[in-house]
């Protein structure tokens, strides 16, 4: 069988309402930012350990 | 600022999913700088999508219990949504585009070199055409057969200071139908039962049903 686009999709629609998808913008809180920001510093300062730790 | 590229190009991406391949997941978990960069590039994009295959690349190889962690906890946020090919209805369909794209990549002598997770992101690419472009720096495993790309950025490497490159790509549905039937001609009818599944056109996104 050949979906062409105009077929219908393969999932349920569960709700019609047209709401509004947020942007990455305001996904992206100042508080989102800084939290993973954090974590890629502690990951930075992991990998610096353990690259001391294999000099040893 | 480490990311350079047409600020022009980013606004194309406004309303768009951002399909992640894992070179790129890397790269924004490598420096909170080109982090907060592409974030302010795609602000008017409607997030990151990571699929279960680029999460189980980014996670694979980890043993050190922190970082592990830390990886877990950062692709947790807000910005990043999960794909639906956990889905088993969806990811037999995605499975059905996968195939084929490898038949027509392979025909058109583009096929070396691509694995299972990135047929999988360009069966979702093609899925779901209407809401969804992916970014990788691993253009050559996108080919230009089937997609198109919108735009291009470097980003400034810590260390040696190198540039490396990422790829917007989109699927090019008439590149794809044009493919398509080179195929079905070379086998001669016997691909009448391919089976393939694009989402058809929206006029906007809505997130009871797409996302994710």
């Amino acid at each position: 069988m050949t979906n062409l686009p105009s077929d219908p999709k393969p999932h349920i629609q569960t709700n019609k309402s047209k709401k509004r998808v947020p942007t990455l913008g305001e996904l992206a809180t100042k508080e989102v930012v800084s939290e993973m920001v954090a974590l890629i510093r502690e990951n930075q300062k992991i990998e610096m350990e353990e690259r001391a730790k294999e000099k040893e | 600022m480490k990311v350079f590229g047409d600020s022009k190009s980013d606004k194309e991406l406004s309303g768009k999913y951002i399909l992640l391949d894992n070179d790129f997941l890397n790269q924004l978990f490598r420096d909170p700088e080109v982090l907060v960069d592409f974030i302010l590039r795609f602000d008017s994009s409607a997030g990151f999508l990571i699929d279960t295959l680029t999460e189980f690349e980014f996670s694979r190889d980890i043993y050190n219990f922190k970082q592990r962690k830390a990886r877990e906890e950062f692709i947790a946020k807000s910005i990043f949504y999960p794909t639906r090919s956990v889905n088993y209805e969806i990811f037999n369909h995605l499975l059905d585009n996968a195939l084929l794209l490898s038949r027509i990549y392979s025909q058109q002598k583009q096929g070396e070199g691509k694995s299972f997770t990135d047929l999988m992101l360009a069966a979702i690419t093609m899925l779901q055409s209407n809401t969804t472009v992916l970014i990788t720096g691993n253009k050559k495993h996108f080919p230009l057969c089937i997609f198109d790309t919108l735009t291009v950025y470097n980003v400034e490497q810590d260390g040696d200071g190198s540039m490396r490159a990422y790829c917007v790509v989109s699927f090019n549905q008439n590149k794809f139908k044009k493919y398509l039937e080179q195929l079905k001609l070379s086998e001669k009818g016997s691909l009448k039962t391919v089976s393939f599944h694009i989402e058809s056109n929206k006029e906007d996104i809505n997130p009871d049903d797409i996302p994710f």
